[in-house]
């Protein structure tokens, strides 16, 4: 699904120069479910906002369903990521303004899906995740668990080749965060690619593949049976 | 997508209600000054635009070289120069001359009956016009009854308008109206042979009843109209022309020359001054040289001002949206990378921060639409009564739809493009990018300091205008003006000896202390007369303000004999007094060296040589716009109608003022039992105050500006800080604790602001001291612009910014720290 070589990208202050990045590459097949792992400050989310495409790379080639992307423009990058890829973020990210469902329907509205689809879409999704019964309550009025529930709705909604999640537990207790764990397998039983950074090895199991960074690099590979 | 956009703009208008009140309550009042002022400009600028062939009419006006090479303009001519021209001058396809007339109007049938009294009506100025058949056709009138092709064409007719036939006659049908009889002064019948449609609201041609022209040029009425006079130039007679279809203005203007040349005398040489021009129907309503007697008068500047004064409120206003949004976008970082990572590309984001602004431009600009009916009231006196509101009206509906979009693209597109802007990952991170806020921070300082600089230069302009009015108002004008009361006797009464028994009548009344005979001292409009002083070689030839007065006069109003001594009572003019301006402009160093030479001046029957026998201070002649000028006085009793009394002033209450003026008219009504003329009376203080009338109007709307920039621009100010205090809730907090006093937090959080104030101060003081000079240099006597003035506007604007900055502020400041820290 998508094959990254030799992929560098430095952080330039005024004063340091951070190799956030160094020459990594790194292949995932479609239907993988990928963990990323290592020290805080590896890289780890670096690498997932350029797979992404939320960021781009200074070398290096990413090739994206057998396409090298690595030079798109911002707008057919936001193109290609809107029909393609999910995100999970560890701190949910969702809009305070909008309710459950509305911030679940958002995907959907960008890419101009009509009205009852969306419905009977956001609702299957909303089932799905377990909170159908709080779609029109606002993120705070949800537990932490209910928010990254809602958030991963989000992310599915518009069913992604690709899902994206960085520590996606991270702010939740065990049985939350197992819950959240169970609904990324399911999904990527279902045929969804999951890429996943975590620093918890136990979320790491549910995972095909573990691939550990250390300062921009992989530096080892797991394959769990 | 729409909807969606509508309804995350109305959840965050609720979310923050202080930026949503500041940015609506600030955008109305721009947009309702803005709309007030269109409604006003348009309407004064559409007058006579509904005249079809308009940019073909003309009127025909004169003009006089004065001697000391100035002009005077008069918008009629001499009354028997139409004919001639409409003979000689090519180019001209109608020519009609007219007439205004104010006569009174009555009915015959009441007449008829000796004793009940006839049933009359005065009527305006701009009300009766005698005019020929070819004013018609040089205006198009709608004919509701008769022909245009009879109706003026002989002696004793009238054409009436729709509503005048109906103030005369009631409710019938026009054609009923057709033949009846109306009386002018009593004395010229007429038959009413037309009844026309009077013209739109937006026009000064209000005339209601036409005269023919054939009617006056009868024995009688010639004189009294002065058809055969080529000397004199009445206002009231005017000349108007369409032109043919090709002819220009400028050819018709190059003929006349030659045609005064030749029906004028050319050896007085008052004659070789005269002049005649076109004057285009549609600068009638806003000349300033050639005022007439029917129309109003707009002035042009006056509008155009208005005009930047309502582009600058809206920009004030439209500022208060770009700063508070552009800051508070701070809150919506997070939103913003969510919905770029979720697919939304910048155009989509524009387009939604656009809807956000889209709604509260509309909310502002639905409440300024409430707010016009109460503004136009509060304005009233400088609104004309014609002019009315109706928002339903496509001009207006359009002009709102131009300003929700103008004033939605002026204060949205920069900040939606700002906010937009921001990359998903680092706003994601809550780490927007410095570069990009720190210049929008700087250009959130610039349009402060703008706003405050424009408030300022305002602030300037109303002191000024305030200290040259006051001066105006308080300044010694060489005479006194007091308790004094003056009025006409009957104009159409000249007999002296009424007026004689009048005086002596009011002379009698315990509470009056003096009266006298003439004009007041310092009166509107003037008159002078060509005077000369020949002695041996020296000739000096002035045109010099006059006044006719009495013995009474000068002791009356106080005025200061430098030399000689007062003048006596008579009848006709047998001796002069000059001011001290006129000795000086006769050479004489000292007053008392002109006493006692003689002056010539032209009377009606021929040239009078007098001696000068007193010479007095100068007073004011006029406003203080115009400079003092010299002056001769003379006593001519008989030909002289304006009294002057002057009530024991001493623990009389404004009561006792009305007591006197009622025993005053009812002296009057004695002498003058039949007047047509209604008695009245003016303050002389008042009259003095009426010359400023222009200043005062403008004052009224300087100040109007300088609340509502200063009002705009601080709720702007309040909402920043409002802001700022809450984004650093928990830094102020912190501080607190640390040890931090009430005062070192205002402190921190009002310095900012108040440098940006202080420096609009500094950029306002030059221009507001260029613009202020500009418009003194219409007062031949003012103030001078002094340092307190901008020491006292920056006080005030500091002062109004530091209240407005620091409420919130101390709020903050007073808050509990442990509260404030608990809120992250
Ligand atoms: N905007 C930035 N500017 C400068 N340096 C940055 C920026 N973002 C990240 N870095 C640096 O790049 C390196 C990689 O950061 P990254 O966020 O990818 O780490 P991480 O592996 O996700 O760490 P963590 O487990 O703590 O989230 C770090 O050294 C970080 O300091
Ligand atoms: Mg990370």
């Amino acid at each position: 699904m998508l094959k990254i070589t030799d992929l560098e990208k430095i952080y330039r202050t005024e004063d340091i120069e951070t190799v956030a990045l160094n020459k990594l590459s790194l292949e995932v097949k479609k239907g993988e479910f990928v963990a990323i792992m290592g020290p805080s400050g590896c890289g780890k989310s670096t690498l997932l906002n350029i797979i992404g495409m939320l960021d781009d790379a200074e070398k290096g080639s990413f090739m994206f369903n057998g396409e090298e992307i690595i030079h798109f423009n911002e707008r057919r990058r936001a193109d290609l990521r809107k029909r393609n890829i999910g995100f999970v973020f560890q701190s949910f990210n969702l809009i305070d303004e909008l309710t459950v469902y509305e911030n679940v329907e958002l995907p959907l509205l960008y890419l101009g899906v009509d009205a009852a689809e969306r419905k009977q879409k956001v609702e299957a999704v909303l089932e799905k995740v377990q909170i159908m019964h709080r779609r029109n309550h606002f993120p705070q009025q949800l537990s932490g668990g209910q928010q990254q529930r809602c958030a991963v709705a989000r992310a599915v909604v518009n069913t992604p080749k690709l899902i994206l999640a960085d520590e996606p537990t991270g702010n939740l207790d065990s049985t939350n965060g197992n819950e959240v764990m169970q609904l990324l397998t399911e999904l990527n039983e279902a045929g969804t690619t999951v890429i996943m950074v975590t620093h918890s090895e136990h979320d790491a199991r549910f995972a095909h593949r573990i691939i550990r960074l250390l300062d921009g690099k992989v530096v080892m590979e797991n394959i769990l049976g | 997508m729409f909807k969606n956009h509508l309804k995350i703009a109305l959840r965050i208008l609720l979310r923050n209600k202080v930026y949503s009140f500041v940015n609506i309550l600030g955008l109305a009042i721009g947009v309702s000054a803005c709309l007030v002022i269109y409604l006003l400009v348009s309407f004064e600028l559409s007058f006579e635009d509904f005249q079809p062939d308009r940019e073909r009419i003309y009127r025909v006006t004169s003009g006089f070289k004065g001697q000391q090479g100035e002009n005077y303009y008069n918008p009629g001519l001499s009354a028997p120069m139409p004919a001639s021209l409409a003979q000689e001058i090519s180019g001209i396809e109608y020519l009609s001359a007219c007439h205004v007339w104010s006569a009174r109007t009555s009915l015959p049938n009441d007449k008829k009956d000796g004793k009940n009294p006839a049933k009359i009506w005065k009527n305006d100025n701009s009300e009766v016009l005698v005019c020929q058949p070819e004013y018609f056709k040089i205006f198009n009138y709608e004919w509701l009854a008769g022909s245009p092709k009879t109706a003026l064409t002989t002696p004793n007719q009238v054409v009436l308008s729709q509503t005048e036939a109906e103030k005369y006659f009631g409710k019938i049908p026009l054609a009923q109206v057709l033949g009846k009889q109306l009386y002018f002064n009593d004395s010229l019948a007429t038959t009413v042979t037309g009844v026309v449609k009077d013209f739109p609201v937006n026009s000064d041609f209000k005339f209601k009843n036409f005269i023919s022209f054939k009617s006056i040029e009868a024995k009688n009425w010639r004189k009294e109209f002065q058809l055969d006079q080529w000397t004199n130039t009445n206002s009231s007679s005017m000349a108007f022309v369409k032109l043919t279809q090709n002819a220009k203005a400028n050819t018709v203007n190059a003929q006349f020359p030659a045609f005064l040349k030749k029906h004028l005398d050319q050896k007085d040489e008052w004659n070789n001054g005269r002049m005649l021009s076109l004057q285009a129907l549609s600068d009638i309503h806003f000349s300033d040289t050639l005022q007439d007697n029917f129309s109003r008068q707009v002035h042009l500047p006056t509008l155009y001002t208005l005009l930047g004064i309502a582009g600058f409120l809206l920009l004030i206003a439209a500022i208060n949206y770009v700063n508070l949004s552009t800051a508070q976008s701070i809150t919506r970082v997070k939103e913003i990378g969510v919905r770029k990572v979720l697919g939304s590309n910048r155009k989509t984001l524009v387009i939604q921060f656009l809807c956000e602004t889209f709604i509260i431009t509309t909310l502002a600009v639905f409440f300024s639409v409430l707010l016009v009916e109460p503004i136009l009231w509060i304005f009233k006196e400088f609104i004309p009564k014609e002019l009315s509101f109706n928002v339903l009206s496509p001009n207006i509906l359009g002009f709102l739809g131009i300003i929700t979009l103008g004033t939605c693209v002026l204060s949205g597109l920069y900040p939606a493009w700002m906010i937009s802007a921001y990359q998903p990952v680092s706003s994601l991170k809550n780490q927007v990018s410095s570069g990009g806020q720190t210049r929008t921070a700087l250009l959130r300082k610039a349009l402060i300091t703008f706003q405050f600089t424009a408030s300022q230069v305002f602030i300037l302009g109303t002191i000024i205008v305030a200290t040259q009015s006051k001066y105006m108002l308080s300044k010694d004008l060489g005479f006194k003006k007091d308790a004094i009361v003056n009025f006409h006797t009957d104009w159409n009464d000249v007999n002296s000896n009424k007026k004689n028994v009048l005086i002596q009548k009011l002379k009698q009344i315990p509470e009056i202390a003096i009266v006298s005979l003439g004009e007041t001292p310092a009166r509107n409009g003037y008159s002078t007369n060509r005077v000369t002083y020949k002695e041996g070689e020296k000739e000096i030839k002035l045109d010099v303000h006059r006044r006719t007065i009495d013995e009474n006069y000068i002791p009356m109003f106080g005025i200061k004999i430098l030399a000689g001594r007062n003048i006596t009572n008579s009848d006709t003019a047998k001796e002069f007094i000059i001011n001290e301006t006129y000795a000086k402009a006769l050479g004489f160093k000292k007053p008392e060296q002109a006493v006692g030479h003689f002056l010539v001046y032209s009377g009606g029957k021929g040239d009078y040589k007098l001696p000068i026998v007193g010479v007095v201070a100068d007073f004011h002649l006029q406003s203080l716009h115009k400079a003092i000028q010299p002056l001769y006085m003379m006593s001519e009793t008989k030909y002289e109608s304006a009294i002057n009394v002057k009530i024991h002033s001493k623990g009389q209450s404004s009561t006792d003022f009305k007591t006197v003026l009622a025993k005053i008219e009812k002296a009057y009504k004695e002498i003058y039992p039949n007047s047509y003329e209604e008695f009245s009376p003016h303050f002389f203080d008042e009259s003095i105050a009426k010359f400023y009338e222009k200043e005062e109007r403008f004052a009224k709307i300087l100040n109007t500006a300088t609340g509502v920039a200063i009002l705009i621009s601080c709720m702007g100010l309040f909402g920043l800080v409002a802001f700022t205090t809450q984004q650093r809730t928990k830094e102020i907090g912190i501080r607190k604790v640390l040890g931090a006093s009430v005062m070192q937090i205002m402190q921190l959080l009002s310095k900012d602001f108040l440098k940006l104030v202080i420096l609009g101060i500094f950029i306002a003081t030059p221009i507001a001291y260029w613009a202020m000079n500009q418009w003194l240099q219409d007062f031949a006597y003012r103030i001078d612009i002094s340092w307190w003035i901008f020491t006292l506007g920056g006080i005030a604007s500091i002062t109004i910014a530091l209240i407005s900055v620091s409420y919130q502020s101390v709020k903050a400041a007073l808050m509990n720290p442990v509260k404030s820290l608990r809120t992250e």
